[in-house]
């Protein structure tokens, strides 16, 4: 009967519609969750990148310093052990870390090695001759261009990370995050004690 | 005679409108992008010294795509730390091209006596952070401590400008031409004015409305639109092309 036959009809291309439409809901939030990860993931390697680079430049550090005359060792040490100490906590450069734990734990290492390189430049500032090698200023300059390259690259990584999180707990694509594997992901924090600076602590009976 | 009927009424509000636009472009403050390559706010090199290196600047930018710019300011604004401030700098300005990001920010703050050199990602290849620091404490320093302020930029700009010199092209010449756009005088008070006497000519027809007042509106607004939208480029002046920084540079003080 042609009633029924154009109820039939209407139905099916209600349904046809909804069903495309939802597929092309899913596919809209889906991709917005692959952009928008990735972008993470480039932040990731460029903060790797750059936490590398102030990791480099620590043998030729050591070496100036060693150079100079009764330098206090244990400051040196204390820089070569929070660098060695690094390899313990190593994440991937390929992918933006998703436990905050290891995320916590990279950036205590890193926070180590950055405040033992910066006791290590107040400490410095008493040797003169030190101070008159041109080797020594330039690395105090890359020293702290890449400590500022560090906090830009943080920055922009927190930045990325929240647009992400913002996405992925945002109603609708939080009912299909899960499903589709995307869980927010951790931020760099700031840590407790970086307000404080350095306390540095002249040890004058050891002259080595 | 001023009638007042809604014509009028529309005219009145829409010049309100415009000074309220004006006053917006002043209020952007420290941000506000800069208008030329060489930028000195704190009067610390002559005039004739400033316009010099302004030209030079722009023909190198012309030559090889490079935007080296300096701002000069009389003292930091007490909230930011100097890396923080040239980073937000450089990130709203965006100099260098997209492509390349090869822009260096040449910073000086006359109060402080301090100078920072903040380079785009594309020019850490050629002016590394200790070239900068060198360029700082070995050229521009010295010349500072001796009052030379203006051999102190000389010098700097010159000591910037080699050293980036090789690194890249300006393939695409001329892309300093005005930028103009239909949409910008829409909505510019000059567009305005534009559709305000389109609207009265209509509104004449209608009921005999007084166009005297929008003759003399007219004379306000064309005054309005020269001072208040500063297209740059128009003008052979700076516009950033686009780059990013990665917090790369040095800083150092006299």
């Amino acid at each position: 009967m042609k009633n029924s036959f154009r109820i039939l009809l209407i139905t099916l291309t209600i349904i046809a519609l909804f069903a495309v439409s939802s597929v092309v809901f899913v596919v809209g939030i889906y991709n917005g969750l692959v952009s928008s990860s990735q972008l993470v993931d480039s932040s990731w390697a460029q903060v790797q990148n750059v936490y590398q680079r102030r990791a480099d430049l620590v043998p030729n550090l050591v070496q100036t310093v060693s150079g100079a005359a009764n330098f206090e060792k244990s400051t040196m040490v204390e820089v070569t052990e929070a660098r060695a100490s690094l390899g313990h906590v190593q994440l991937t450069s390929t992918q933006a870390p998703t436990d905050p734990t290891s995320l916590a734990s990279f950036q205590k290492a890193q926070g180590a090695l950055g405040s033992a390189l910066s006791r290590l430049l107040v400490v410095s500032e008493r040797y003169p001759d030190l101070k008159s090698s041109q080797n020594f200023r330039d690395l105090q300059a890359q020293l702290e261009g890449t400590e500022n390259r560090i906090s830009v690259e943080r920055e922009r990584f927190n930045t990325a990370v929240q647009v992400y999180n913002i996405k992925v707990r945002s109603f609708p694509a939080v009912l299909l995050a899960s499903i589709m594997g995307y869980a927010p992901k951790p931020y760099f924090t700031a840590t407790p004690t970086s307000e404080i600076a350095p306390s540095v602590k002249f040890d004058f009976t050891h002259q080595q | 005679m001023i009638v007042i009927n809604k014509m009028n009424r529309y005219a009145a509000i829409s010049f309100v409108f415009f000074l309220h636009l004006f006053s917006l472009q002043g209020a952007e403050g420290l941000l506000t992008a800069p208008k030329n390559y060489f930028n000195d706010d704190a009067g610390l090199v002559s005039p004739q010294v400033g316009a010099e290196l302004n030209a030079e600047l722009a023909a190198f930018d012309q030559k090889t795509s490079n935007q080296v710019v300096v701002v000069i300011q009389s003292s930091v604004p007490s909230t930011s730390s100097i890396d923080d401030l040239a980073q937000k700098m450089y990130s709203s300005w965006h100099l260098g091209t997209k492509k390349n990001s090869n822009g260096v920010l040449l910073l000086v703050f006359a109060k402080e006596q301090t100078i920072r050199i903040q380079t785009g990602y594309g020019l850490e290849g050629a002016l590394p952070d200790a070239l900068c620091k060198r360029i700082i404490s070995e050229v521009m320093i010295p010349r500072f401590q001796k009052g030379d302020a203006n051999q102190a930029l000389i010098d700097g700009v010159t000591a910037i400008m080699k050293a980036t010199a090789g690194e890249y092209k300006n393939d695409v010449p001329h892309k300093k031409q005005a930028r103009f756009s239909w949409w910008h005088l829409l909505f510019s008070p000059l567009g305005f004015f534009l559709m305000m006497i389109i609207i009265s000519f209509f509104r004449r027809q209608q009921s005999h409305g007084n166009p005297g007042i929008g003759g003399g509106l007219f004379m306000g607004g064309s005054g309005l639109s020269g001072g208040g939208t500063g297209r740059g480029n128009d003008w052979g002046g700076f516009s950033g092309g686009g780059g990013e920084s990665g917090g790369g540079g040095a800083d150092g003080s006299w």
